[in-house]
């Protein structure tokens, strides 16, 4: 088996070396590729990764994979249009386009305009343009396995969603409030060839027009739309709400509880492994609590309120969990109280009294700690976005509980 | 209890057996080893005393978080840590280079994201977590012309690699 890479087996200047000096002691040590594809592996400022692809032809292999395999464009980044032109140039060349594995993008008519007030006064709009030309740069992504869009310029269509080269999308995350946007039509996009990998979905469309316009498909086309998805993560009530009428779907997130996701939770609690509900109030706790007997495999619950200010009364608000002791592993719950590691730790302790099988505990708040479980309770530190709402769903709890089994 | 073990300059190290096992390979070899002193050809007596210095103060921790190898892992490093790690370029390589050798498989493991072991070691955390950091916290902020200064690198691109390199990366210069 192969551990290191094909083009990291070719002769370097930054070749192995014996642990101990056994050459010229004037020559100063270097490390192994494989231990500098580990360093670099820490370095998450992008300038400094761009500057370590200038540094030498190895370094320009190692960084470059590190660099694009998950690009993750925080808004306004780029911040012109000529730099998403070089973005696009850049990920549509052969060599890029293989590599970009993630991919994540704001976009903001702030930053994809170049000139929002043109002559005369008039708005002077280049989302269009700009949305074409990153549609084909991201059609030629081969293998894409997730995507994030988050957008809010003035006009988009998205249309490249159906058409994207990758067969191994397995995330897809598209939220858009154009204001002048035609809402897409997600039959037409979910049963394109490149959707049928998709497992994790969501898909908000805030525009005029998007909610209950679209038509529910026939069941001739169900067949084809998405046919593995297991999770969905809903911002809002949404119009691919047909969905979970369609496919046993296993994870459900959600940034609202109403009547009609309560009848849903109802019809698939026997099957959901994952529960999370961003902006509870104590009544949905409540309900949760009653229904907790039929979620009989609920593996990760989110979000919980404690039911006052101090966090010893958490553990009160869990009896009404007892149902779910024997499979919940990891639950999320609000803090707003930052608190010292003694005090985060007693009340690990006490929410392990009632979830005996509990191996994360997520506390949502002012902290970016996590605690894990292997012999014994490790508080780790994670990025706060890791935590929540869509990536926790789509792998971001995957990646913290299977090291942990 | 205790044993010995035997750097490559020939200096004999007396080691608590809870210290010692804190690295994997001499855990490994001491059960192999009986009562005869552990060899360690590729680790010299002032990287080992480091190293050991480093498994008697964690001694008692848990084992390591897990790292799952994302991106957002961080370069924070503990206050003591800190202070142990600082230490020259030469030592510091020494160091991650000695622990890379004491307990190789998991760190590759980590470094290729599948799931490693749960037996990590104090010694893996030394070259995983505290050297390769403070590595990366020197390269951020640099150059290319800096980072080769740094680390004695060679530039081995030709002129016309340079500029296509730069113009590849030209949309990051506005993040």
């Amino acid at each position: 088996m192969h551990l290191v890479p094909r083009f990291l087996q070719r002769p370097l200047h930054t070749q192995k070396r014996q642990v101990t000096r056994q050459t010229n002691p004037n020559v100063p040590l270097q490390l192994p590729v494989e231990l500098w594809e580990y360093i670099i592996s820490y370095v998450d400022a992008f300038a400094t990764l761009m500057a370590l692809c200038g540094v030498s032809r190895t370094f320009y292999h190692l960084t470059r994979r590190i660099a694009y395999t998950s690009l993750d464009l925080r808004p306004g980044r780029p911040q012109s249009m000529g730099a998403y032109r070089s973005l696009c140039a850049t990920i549509s060349l052969p060599e890029y386009s293989r590599l970009v594995v993630s991919l994540s993008l704001v976009l903001n008519p702030l930053y994809t305009c170049e000139t929002l007030l043109g002559l005369r006064g008039r708005w002077n709009c280049d989302c269009l343009q700009w949305e074409s030309m990153l549609g084909d740069a991201v059609t030629q992504l081969s293998n894409l396995q997730s995507l994030e869009v988050r957008c809010s310029a003035h006009h988009a269509k998205h249309t490249y969603l159906a058409n994207l080269s990758s067969r191994q999308l397995q995330r897809l995350r598209l939220v858009c409030s154009c204001l002048g946007g035609t809402p897409l039509d997600p039959i037409h996009v979910l049963s394109a060839p490149c959707m049928q990998s998709l497992n994790h979905l969501c898909w908000e469309q805030i525009l005029p027009g998007a909610q209950g316009a679209q038509p529910i498909p026939t069941p001739g086309q169900r067949s084809d739309i998405v046919p593995n998805l297991v999770s969905i993560w809903l911002e809002m009530p949404t119009e691919i709400g047909w969905l979970l009428d369609q496919r046993p779907v296993r994870r459900l997130g959600s940034s609202f509880l109403d009547q009609a996701l309560y009848g849903q939770i109802r019809r698939h609690a026997e099957n959901i492994t994952y529960l999370d509900i961003e902006f509870s109030y104590p009544s949905h706790q409540t309900w949760i609590a009653t229904i907790s007997p039929s979620l009989k495999n609920l593996r990760h619950l989110g979000c919980l309120l404690p039911d006052s200010d101090t966090s010893l009364r958490l553990p009160y608000n869990l009896e009404g969990f007892r149902a779910l002791a024997q499979t919940l592993e990891s639950l999320r719950f609000h803090d707003k109280h930052e608190r010292n590691y003694t005090e985060q730790r007693r009340m690990i302790d006490s929410i392990q009294g009632s979830f005996p099988k509990l191996r994360l505990v997520i506390p949502n708040g002012i902290s970016e700690w996590i605690w894990c479980r292997t012999s014994t309770w490790v508080r780790q530190e994670r990025s706060r976005d890791s935590l929540r709402g869509w990536r926790l769903l789509s792998g971001g709890l995957d990646n913290l509980l299977s090291p942990i089994a | 209890m205790s044993i010995t073990i035997v750097t490559s300059d020939n200096e004999q190290f007396c080691v608590e057996k809870l210290v010692a096992q804190r690295i994997a390979l001499i855990e490994d070899m001491v059960e192999n080893a009986g009562d005869r002193p552990i060899p360690l050809p590729n680790v010299t007596a002032s990287v080992l005393r480091k190293i050991l210095e480093y498994c008697e103060h964690h001694k008692n921790d848990p084992l390591p978080p897990y790292d799952d190898g994302s991106r957002s892992r961080t370069t924070h490093i503990s206050e003591w840590d800190q202070k142990f790690i600082t230490v020259d370029q030469e030592m510091l390589f020494e160091i991650i280079l000695a622990a890379n050798y004491l307990e190789m498989k998991p760190l590759l493991y980590v470094r290729l994201n599948v799931p490693r072991v749960q037996c990590l070691t104090a010694c893996n955390a030394v070259a995983g977590d505290i050297g390769c950091k403070t590595v990366a916290n020197m390269i951020k902020g640099k150059s290319p012309e800096e980072i080769r200064k740094l680390f004695n690198i060679v530039n081995n691109f030709t002129p016309e690699e340079e500029a296509q390199i730069r113009k590849e990366a030209e949309w990051a210069e506005d993040r």
